[in-house]
């Protein structure tokens, strides 16, 4: 700890060096990274504006690191580490594991069984799985005999005790979120709550338990019909997705397909829980008011207890290069939408700042996208671009939305003119400043932002390396014309990229009034 | 448990906005900590055993920081040199209301192209590239409050930026081809109005429940969307937007004196009667309780149910509110979150709440989305929740839970200087202001008052399984027929079942 007046007087020289009227390429945030010797990773950024912390933690795993027919268990995950724990869910611990593996020799049964049923899908006997499940008179006993070791239970069960904790001692906000990536929980606490968002995480890093499994599969699976199956382009994007990624892993839905959702078993949840959450794959992030004493010594104490950990298996597989354009037209209850992916470098790699500044050129009020195709040739009515740095691979997006009457033809042609001046025409340095200007002013409300800093940091530790997070503005600043053609040229090679195309349903396209 | 402390911060500063970049990073040696691997001390055995600081907190006062400039505006401003940037909120007291006939929408679109049509002097694509290039963000709309217009820049940059914002604030262009673009992307989105269920349950619901006189039971159509011309913009901007209607919300990296000063000198002269007009009170429709449907084939239905609610400054109210949160505004942990998501595995998001309206009662709403499977079956849960607080009542723990909660979470409404100045501003647009000027200072006093009594009276009052009114969005077909074909039959268990029409999203009127 005595490192720390070194640092305050190495910024106070700092600004003394700038002198009046100068700017900091980006706001200075300032991160302290420690090591347990379980080796448990953990970052402290203090903010005492008001009284109040996020305490935060990313398991370093996503959808990228399941297997076929385990696709959604990442994120099934995430859901049951909600359910409690040794000491909190229940009255009686030993009942409750009890009846928990008494259900699991129940599941097996029906799994045996549901392969035998599956079987018969295969032969066109059932349309469905679920179907077959629900008219196998064996089957229905089975679930029958399932929910009575569900409702015994209930007797000695407190329902969602882990997160009225939390809600009774004042929590302010709190949630989890699964990427390709990995899978980050967070809880906004009233600063003099310290302690308990220790003792909570450790706890159910220590000891969970996944009681309410299948109730919470079926939840998940409502999810994916809330956010997925019940929207109009939902299962067009997943097939656009998987149509771009040809061997990633990023080609399946972190939510998972819909085969594999409804067959995760907790067996598969408990074996991922042991490789992934380990002290060595688990970042701890504490960011807002607090005494970082206060905070090493309690996170020696509570988290010094988790085990070590594996090392865990490598994401092997990488996307072979694209070698032809890609192509998905389909219909839905939508505007006309067109879309347009290509490959490129992920997180932390060398294009990445200047994939921002792409991105950035063409989005905005005053971007290409909005200047030339919204207002100049008012093609489109909305469109923007954004670039996913995955850890493991990267994309640019460009969606465009058609005005009425265009052809998706006519948009297309336009889209790729636009690209095309990208790798023809070095940008002016104006447009340029333009942008490096919004980055720095978009550091300093960084600065401001304790959320948008916390998460920026949780994003980037999560995916292996949290200085990125600091880099990546810096970075954007020395961006130059030539590397902008550079990349562009690269990227928007007509072999790297996938087009889809959504019409509206039943919708004659239009003739557009310039090819009449 | 020895920690290591492997690197420190980093930062880096340049000369100019540019490029020159210095690099410092800083590594350190392992550096043991007092205390940290001493396991000896038990930890407590459950969380209820942890002994918690007292966290004492003053809430900040609105007096504080408000003034009146001399022009007569109202300004809640908050110095805070943490970053060097400025952000200002306008506030301008008009709503929808006050549209004239056939021009739906006019109000939105007024406010939108407030900021990016251009002014008297210069185009709209100059004002925006000389904002973007300062990096800051200057962009207008409206909200529950009537409109407002945002500012946020660099604090080198503010007078620049005061004068951009005043520039289109007293004298808008409303050019002619941004409106024109404007009602391009409008009809897009009206486009939409039924590609989602999500979009028909909030159309359908606003249309069951708010009288077409009301702001939320108005819908622009193509006719009033292609009404709205650059005439009719700057009539209705020199009409309502004008100092007498004014508040100003500011933070940040400004001295109060001189900012204050800034803005009077772009007040001033700025002439005009305001015009007065009627607090905001919605105005219902009599709604039968009962099942209202629309048609929508997705594989999950959406639910809403509705009931009667209550007004904020009824003595109720935060009684009704924390009933509220143990029955389902809590999120994980209300009993209808336990019931429907966590035993059932029926929904995803499962919530309800007390609408709080600044004038005038609210509504009590509730929503799930489940499987068109088993809607009726989690529908049954809502009576039956309601049934078993107002004939169980809260227990004990429940009742230390959620006051404890609202307590504790109470500093929280502050974040930060932004959120402050805007809270502040919002309470003197609804009113609170001036009808509980102590709000906040009493508040947290008087959650703790509040007594299992008060929670069941709420209950007891508002939850009423006979009164639900309940809009769903489903497959009917798959609804209707159920597994034994008796779906309707059971539908009708809730109240008379009534088949709303789908509508064309660009006229209103009913789909044949």
């Amino acid at each position: 700890m005595e490192i720390r007046p070194v640092i305050r007087l190495l910024a106070l020289a700092l600004t003394i060096w700038l002198g009046a009227g100068t700017h900091p390429a980006r706001a200075a945030i300032e991160v302290k990274e420690y090591f347990l010797g379980n080796g448990l990773q953990i970052l402290l950024l203090e903010d005492h504006t008001a009284p109040r912390f996020m305490g935060a933690w990313a398991a370093k795993v996503g959808s990228a690191n399941e297997y076929p027919g385990a696709t959604g268990l990442t994120h099934l995950l995430e859901h049951m580490m909600f359910k409690g724990t040794h000491v909190l869910g229940t009255v009686d611990i030993e009942y409750d594991l009890e009846l928990i593996e008494a259900q699991e020799r129940q599941r097996n049964s029906m799994r045996e069984l549901s392969e035998e049923l599956r079987r018969c899908v295969r032969r066109g006997v059932y349309e469905s799985l679920a179907k077959a499940q629900e008219q196998s008179p064996e089957y229905q006993v089975m679930q029958a005999e399932f929910d009575e070791l569900v409702e015994a239970q209930k007797k000695t069960m407190v329902p969602n005790e882990f997160s009225r904790i939390y809600t009774s001692r004042g929590r302010l906000w709190g949630n989890a979120y699964t990427s390709n990536d990995y899978t980050a929980y967070f809880h906004v606490l009233p600063s003099n709550k310290l302690e308990l968002w220790f003792w909570m995480e450790s706890d159910r890093l220590l000891q969970p338990v996944f009681r309410e499994f299948y109730a919470e599969r079926a939840v998940v699976y409502e999810e994916r019909r809330l956010r997925t199956e019940s929207t109009p382009t939902g299962r067009h994007a997943e097939a656009l997705n998987s149509l771009f990624w040809q061997a990633h892993p990023y080609s399946w839905p972190v939510i998972g397909w819909p085969s594999d959702v409804s067959e995760l078993s907790l067996a598969q949840a408990t074996e991922f829980f042991d490789t992934y959450y380990a002290a060595n794959n688990v970042v701890l992030l504490l960011a807002g008011d607090f005494d970082p004493d206060r905070v090493l010594e309690l996170a020696g104490r509570y988290f010094g207890r988790l085990r070590p950990g594996n090392p865990v298996p490598p994401v092997i597989t990488m996307e072979p290069e694209q070698i032809g354009e890609k192509r998905y037209y389909g219909e839905a209850e939508n505007n006309t939408t067109l879309s347009f992916s290509y490959h490129c470098g992920g997180f932390g790699h060398v294009d990445g700042p200047v994939i921002r500044v792409i991105s950035a050129l063409l989005n905005g009020e005053t971007g290409r996208l909005e200047r030339n195709l919204v207002r100049g040739d008012r093609l489109a009515t909305r469109a923007y671009s954004y670039y996913l740095d995955g850890r493991y691979a990267g994309s640019f997006e460009l969606e465009v939305e058609a005005t009425d009457g265009v052809t998706p033809e006519r948009l297309e042609t336009a889209v790729l003119a636009l690209l095309e001046d990208l790798q023809t025409e070095p940008i002016g340095d104006r447009e340029l400043q333009k942008i490096k200007n919004n980055y720095l002013a978009n550091s300093y409300r960084k600065e401001g932002s304790l959320m948008w800093r916390a998460f920026t940091l949780l994003g980037a530790a999560g995916r292996g390396d949290w200085r990125e997070a600091l880099r990546a503005d810096e970075k954007v600043q020395l961006v130059t014309p030539g590397d902008v053609k550079r990349v562009a040229s690269k990227m928007f090679d007509k072999n790297n990229r996938t087009v889809g195309v959504i019409t509206r349903t039943g919708e004659t396209v239009p003739q557009d009034v310039a090819e009449e | 448990m020895m920690i290591r402390k492997q690197s420190v911060c980093t930062r880096t500063f340049g000369a100019s906005l540019s490029v020159v970049l210095v690099f410092a990073l800083m590594a350190a040696a392992v550096t043991p900590v007092r205390g940290m691997d001493d396991q000896t001390v038990p930890l407590p055995a459950h969380p209820n055993e942890i002994v918690f600081p007292e966290l004492v907190y003053n809430p900040p006062e609105a007096d504080s920081f408000r003034t009146v400039l001399p022009c007569g505006v109202p300004c809640y401003l908050m110095p805070s040199p943490i970053v060097p940037l400025v952000k200002m909120r306008i506030y301008v007291r008009v709503d929808s209301r006050l549209e004239p006939r056939g021009k739906t929408g006019l109000h939105g679109a007024a406010f939108q192209l407030l900021t990016s049509s251009g002014s008297g002097t210069r185009s709209a694509a100059e004002i925006e590239e000389e904002v973007d290039y300062l990096g800051a963000w200057l962009y207008s709309g409206t909200d529950g409050y009537g409109g407002r217009i945002d500012l946020d820049i660099l604090s080198k940059d503010i007078e620049t930026g005061l004068d951009i914002l005043f520039e289109v604030l007293r004298g808008p262009a409303y050019e002619d081809e941004r409106v024109s673009i404007w009602r391009e992307k409008k009809l897009n989105r009206l486009r939409e109005g039924n590609d989602t269920s999500q979009a028909v349950e909030r159309t359908e619901w606003r249309r069951l429940f708010y009288h077409p006189d009301d702001p939320m039971g108005r819908f622009p159509t193509r006719a009033s969307i292609e009404a709205i011309n650059g005439e009719a913009l700057k009539k209705w901007h020199s009409r309502w937007v004008k100092p007498g209607n004014f508040l100003v919300a500011a933070s940040g990296d400004f001295d109060r004196e001189k900012f204050s000063a800034g803005l009077e000198k772009r007040f001033s002269g700025w002439e005009g009667e305001t015009v007065p007009f009627d607090e905001p009170v919605h105005k219902y429709n009599v709604v039968r309780p009962g099942v209202y449907i629309v048609h929508k084939d997705f594989n999950q239905t959406r639910v809403k149910f509705t009931l009667p609610g209550l007004d904020r400054d009824d003595p109720g109210w935060l009684a009704a509110k924390m009933m509220m949160n143990l029955f389902g505004s809590s999120g994980m942990g209300s009993r209808l979150f336990n019931s429907i998501r966590s035993e059932e595995g029926l929904a995803y998001s499962v919530y309800s709440y007390l609408q709080e309206e600044s004038f005038g009662p609210g509504l009590l709403i509730g929503a799930f989305q489940t499987k068109v499977e088993s809607t009726i079956k989690a529908m049954a849960i809502v009576p039956d929740e309601m049934k078993k607080l107002k004939e169980g009542g809260v227990t004990p723990k429940e009742l230390e839970d959620i006051i404890n909660a609202e307590v504790e979470s109470f500093p929280a409404r502050f974040p930060d200087p932004a959120a402050i100045v805007r809270k502040f501003a919002n309470e003197e647009l609804s009113g609170r202001r001036e009808t509980d000027p102590a709000y906040h200072a009493l508040y947290r006093d008087r959650i703790r008052k509040l007594t299992a009594r008060d929670l069941n009276k709420a209950a007891a009052e508002l939850l009423s399984p006979d009164s639900l009114v309940w809009l769903v969005i489903a497959d009917t077909t798959a609804l209707f027929g159920g597994s034994d074909g008796n779906g309707r039959e059971l539908l009708a268990e809730f109240g008379p079942v009534t088949i709303l029409p789908l509508r064309d999203p660009l006229t209103g009127e009913p789909i044949e």
